[in-house]
């Protein structure tokens, strides 16, 4: 068995140069490789370099669009509609955070919808990109229907994640970013490759009655949300903030991306940030949010092995590890990013080790 | 159980507020926000509430006539201070600058500190969404909750709530708390002598319970999705409490029990003007699609149908009106109490029944 790893500076050389290959400008490419990145960095692999093979294939078949020109629809003090032109979902979503940023900075907040975009990848992305500017920023999108109503059956919504996210005194971020089913379909699938059971109220069959066969999501199952009707709700106003206020598809109009390479998506996004220097300042609150976590580690912990985290501590260790040792990929994955590399000429590196197969 | 006229109810309120030394308006406004409560069926904000807020208003924890002042003001940000005088009063303040301010900018955020219990979060979010904008609100609250590894209470179950106007004038709205569940509930199952479904409650040792009464003896309340309630329990917290310069976790006292302590609470108040993204009407139409199709994924032989949210309440809301609010034995008598030291009398609808 083969340990495979990509270092980070490689991970992102290669992709921006593949996606300039693919007619992606420069700053473009950049922006797309920078978001993997940060994905695999931290942890968050199912939106990260796993996907590029997928985000390659939408290009080549032309459901998105190489060179979007992203206009302002409409425009106010405080808001703005983009239009991505069916451009990579992390160009238009970093247009449109860097802006909600920009008119927050004048009059306090701002809030920017985005129409016409792609799968924008991590949700955290933005957000903390938004608090890296003394923001508190908040992030949503919509996404394919994979997920039951309560009382539903059938993939009826998607799943849509919410991020909120701020920046502490050493400049690392506080940052939430969940889905609102009660676990990934990243996950339902690990089980079933694992051939695991999994527990009642993750998914429900093609029929909509609870089951463990995890293979059964993939046969017309349906992800169930989490906390039944809080999960629900939450991406019901989720879908609406994206979708309905945007003008972008919503629920079944949306393609899937990944089985429809060719068909533009439509998603919605939209992005908060809130000014902390309009309220108690950045110093304060950076004092307070410091204080405020640290009340939370000093209570008593459930059992002595168990840590109290704050919203991304987790992902703030991943990433500094990764940072040393480079980015794990599947071998599945290795192998689509060579044919990669062969087919657009752009050299990877990765670092190969071979290691004992483990005792089952 | 007694049935009392809604307009009664609140015509009673609000007079017994301003006995209580609330200026005339804002008396009003806690009597509304009182019976929007129990009609939609958020007993637990409702009428029950009173004798509390009356309690505090006797014992000074709350300012009966505070002077609600903006401590900064920006186009699309503003930062109030409630003066420690009813949260329903600030909060109110606070959800309609917002609109007003909205309509100039197209969006705007108010934070508010130095306020207290504030009620059902989605009283303001359905106020904003009555402009036509998406409203937001959330508050922080004395904590309850475990964190996520923790085990005893380290936060607020803190509530978020987000409306959006509807068609045929009918709004959908969430209003969720981010623990599994209320301890209202868990009050109701110890009441009623039933165990509880393990994953609710930690008792105070941190140990998952069955027992409810673990609960009222040092115990507390789950996150619901464990790391996902507890992560937005804590943004929230940052958010209401945080930015706004308020009290946060053990800082807030229990608000029922040190009644003449001020709350010093924070809420966060959002307004995004629709006007200014797809048009109120283009929304509107859109939304009524949306809904249409998520009926449709009714599983037929449940005993429920696919609901928006809001829908439940909205129901209540209907045949409550028609037919009255309905009052517990306990809560009547109080509310006989408070008629008989203020001089201010009350009847039910169909005499006590």
């Amino acid at each position: 068995m083969r340990e495979i790893r990509i270092d980070a500076k490689d991970h992102v050389k290669f992709c921006k140069k593949v996606l300039g290959k693919l007619g992606l400008s420069p700053k473009d490419a950049g922006t797309v490789a920078d978001h993997l990145a940060f994905c695999d960095l931290r942890g968050i692999d199912s939106h990260g370099i796993m996907r590029f093979p997928s985000y390659v294939r939408r290009i080549e078949e032309k459901g998105t669009n190489a060179k979007p020109r992203i206009t302002v629809v409409q425009e106010g003090p405080s808001t703005a509609l983009i239009d991505g032109d069916n451009g990579m979902g992390p160009v238009a979503g970093t247009f449109a955070s860097a802006l909600a940023v920009r008119k927050a900075k004048r009059t306090g907040a701002a809030f920017v919808g985005v129409k016409n975009s792609s799968h924008y990848g991590a949700a955290s992305y933005y957000t903390v990109k938004m608090a890296r500017a003394n923001m508190i920023g908040l992030s949503s999108t919509n996404v394919t229907p994979v997920m039951a109503c309560v009382n539903g059956k059938g993939r009826a919504i998607g799943n849509n994640p919410l991020s909120i996210a701020a920046q502490r005194k050493d400049g690392s971020p506080v940052v939430l970013d969940i889905a609102m089913s009660e676990v990934s379909g990243g996950k339902i699938k690990l089980y079933t490759d694992a051939g695991r059971k999994i527990p009642k109220g993750w998914i429900v069959d093609r029929d909509g009655r609870d089951t463990e066969n995890p293979g059964d999501f993939f046969h017309g199952g349906a992800l169930l949300p989490v906390g039944a009707h809080k999960g629900y709700g939450l991406a019901v106003m989720l879908e609406i903030l994206s979708g309905v206020l945007t003008g972008a598809n919503l629920l079944s109009g949306i393609p899937n991306w990944l089985e429809k390479p060719g068909t533009p998506l439509n998603l919605g996004h939209c992005f908060m940030a809130i000014n902390i220097g309009s309220f108690i300042g950045v110093e304060a609150f950076q004092e307070r949010l410091d204080g405020m976590i640290g009340e939370l580690k000093g209570s008593p912990g459930k059992a002595a092995d168990s840590d109290i985290l704050y919203p991304g501590e987790l992902e703030l260790a991943v990433n500094a590890k990764r940072t040393e040792t480079g980015v794990p990929i599947s071998e599945a994955v290795w192998r689509q990013l060579t044919d990669i590399s062969d087919k657009y000429g752009v050299p990877v590196r990765f670092a190969c080790r071979d290691i004992e197969e483990p005792n089952h | 159980m007694i049935r009392v006229s809604a307009d009664i109810l609140q015509r009673f309120l609000a007079k017994v507020f301003v006995k209580a030394g609330l200026p005339k308006k804002d008396a009003a406004t806690v009597a509304d926000h009182l019976m929007f409560c129990n009609l939609r069926g958020v007993d637990s904000h409702g009428v029950t509430r009173v004798p509390d807020y009356l309690k505090r208003l006797k014992d000074g924890g709350t300012n009966a006539r505070p002077k609600v002042k903006a401590i900064q003001n920006r186009s699309s940000a503003v930062l109030l201070d409630g003066d420690n005088g009813m949260g329903q009063v600030a909060g109110l303040c606070a959800a309609d600058l917002a609109v007003r301010k909205a309509k100039k900018t197209g969006m705007c955020v108010v934070g508010v500190r130095g306020s207290s219990h504030y009620g059902a979060a989605s009283y303001y979010s359905l106020r904003i969404a009555g402009s036509d904008m998406i409203g937001f609100s959330t508050t922080n609250v004395n904590p309850v909750m475990a964190a996520w590894g923790g085990s005893s209470r380290a936060i607020g179950n803190n509530p978020l709530s987000i409306a959006v106007p509807g068609p045929l004038n009918k709004s959908v709205v969430l209003d969720i708390s981010m623990s599994i569940v209320a301890g209202g509930k868990i009050k109701l199952a110890k009441d009623g002598g039933q165990k509880i479904p393990k994953g609710w409650i930690l008792d105070s040792r941190g140990r998952d319970s069955e027992d409810p009464g673990d609960f009222f003896k040092g115990g507390s309340l789950f996150p619901f999705g464990a790391h996902k309630g507890y992560g937005l329990a804590f943004m929230l917290e940052m958010l209401a409490g945080v930015l706004t310069g308020a009290a946060i976790l053990d800082e807030i006292p229990i608000w029922f029990k040190e009644t003449a302590a001020p709350v010093n609470i924070g809420h966060l108040f959002g307004a995004v003007d629709i006007g200014r993204f797809a048009g109120a009407d283009f929304f509107k139409d859109r939304l009524h699609g949306m809904a249409a199709e998520l009926k449709g994924r009714t599983l037929e032989g449940q005993a429920g149908a696919v609901c928006l949210p809001g829908e439940v309440e909205e129901k209540i809301e209907s045949e409550r009106r028609q037919n009255g609010v309905p009052l517990g034995e306990e809560l009547w008598d109080e509310l006989m109490k408070i008629s008989a030291s203020f001089g201010e009398p009350l009847r039910a609808a169909g005499g006590r029944g």
